[in-house]
């Protein structure tokens, strides 16, 4: 059995690895100390995101951290639930199609039942067809009413002040 | 936390709302229901939602106040992990009363987000609108916000129906 644990102040170097791994997925180059410490605080510290960490099973030798999932939960809705809303999703090299991120899923939706959620949300990028396929499969519903809206960081102080006075 | 009165119009303030603020949270979860037409609930009906947004740290909630009369509300959290330093501020809901509109206070609301993103060194900030919305849309555009089209917003309500999906996967 996959085994899930809360990412707490004892995690700090268990979070920083599985984030240093996440961002070599994605990066050619590794991340910085200073944003994975950044990070690693952002989780562990402030709380606002949290995180569920995923624990091989015992069959597959000692007990290792294989991925991670990173959550907020969120008001309103529109029946009072909350939404819990899924940051990253993301499973070791190694532990890849041994449904670990399937698990991670069913594992956060059980806490969005548990929390009283009325919505689980999460987006993906459009060039990731496999996720898709995934989402598409498990019943997700494709939310298209909404827009995705962005500011990135040398865009933020025009649009402070691009909002007045 | 710091009231900052606005040039324009004195008597509004924005305050980042705490443990005292339950009431007006209440007040302002009411004047969404109201305009979303979703059941309205009495206090104690809001009062596992207040606790959440108050005192779970998930979130942070800024409060628009008219005198001592809440008018509207920003509420965001900040999303790990980012590829750079600093974490992604997302904007949950922006909501102004019906008695307040066209003063310019989800503007302010808006300032105060990016102010927020720029002192909190975040990397982004993000929210979504709806689409059936185009004077919301306008507004975000206005401000330089940018549409993300290559991302896909998916969501799950029937938990049922999802545990059943996901176990026979």
């Amino acid at each position: 059995m996959i085994r899930f644990q809360r990412a707490g102040a004892a995690d700090r170097v268990t979070v920083r690895d599985l984030l240093a791994q996440e961002h070599l997925y994605y990066y050619p180059e590794p991340l910085s100390e200073s944003a994975l410490g950044k990070s690693v605080a952002d989780i562990v510290d402030r709380g606002t995101c949290a995180m569920e960490i995923a624990l091989s099973p015992e069959d597959m030798g000692a007990e290792r951290p294989v991925g991670f999932a990173t959550f907020t939960i969120l008001h309103p809705s529109e029946n009072g639930g909350g939404t819990l809303f899924l940051k990253d999703l993301f499973v070791i090299e190694e532990a890849r199609s041994a449904g670990v991120g399937r698990r991670l899923l069913g594992h956060l939706a059980g806490i969005a039942e548990a929390e009283g959620c009325a919505r689980f949300d999460w987006t993906t990028e459009t060039d990731n067809p496999g996720a898709q396929r995934l989402y598409d499969r498990l019943g997700a519903e494709r939310v298209v009413e909404k827009v995705y809206y962005r500011v990135v960081e040398k865009d933020l102080a025009a649009f402070r002040d691009r909002c007045g006075d | 936390m710091t009231a900052v009165a606005t040039d324009r119009d004195p008597g509004l303030v924005l305050r980042q709302a705490g443990s005292s603020d339950g009431a007006a949270v209440a007040h302002l979860l009411r004047l969404t229901d109201a305009h979303y037409g979703n059941p309205i609930k009495d206090a104690a009906g809001y009062q596992a939602v207040i606790a959440d947004i108050l005192e779970s740290g998930y979130s942070d909630i800024v409060i628009a106040w008219d005198g001592e009369t809440p008018i509207g509300y920003a509420l965001y959290t900040f999303l790990q992990p980012t590829d750079g330093i600093g974490a992604q501020m997302f904007l949950k809901e922006l909501f102004v009363g019906p008695e307040a509109r066209s003063r310019g206070i989800g503007r302010m609301l808006m300032k105060r987000m990016g102010e927020i993103a720029v002192a909190r060194g975040c990397l982004r900030l993000d929210w979504t609108a709806r689409l059936d919305n185009p004077r919301g849309l306008e507004f975000y555009d206005s401000l330089g916000g940018k549409q993300l089209t290559e991302r896909l917003y998916y969501r799950i309500t029937d938990f049922d129906d999802f545990f059943r999906r996901i176990s026979k996967d």
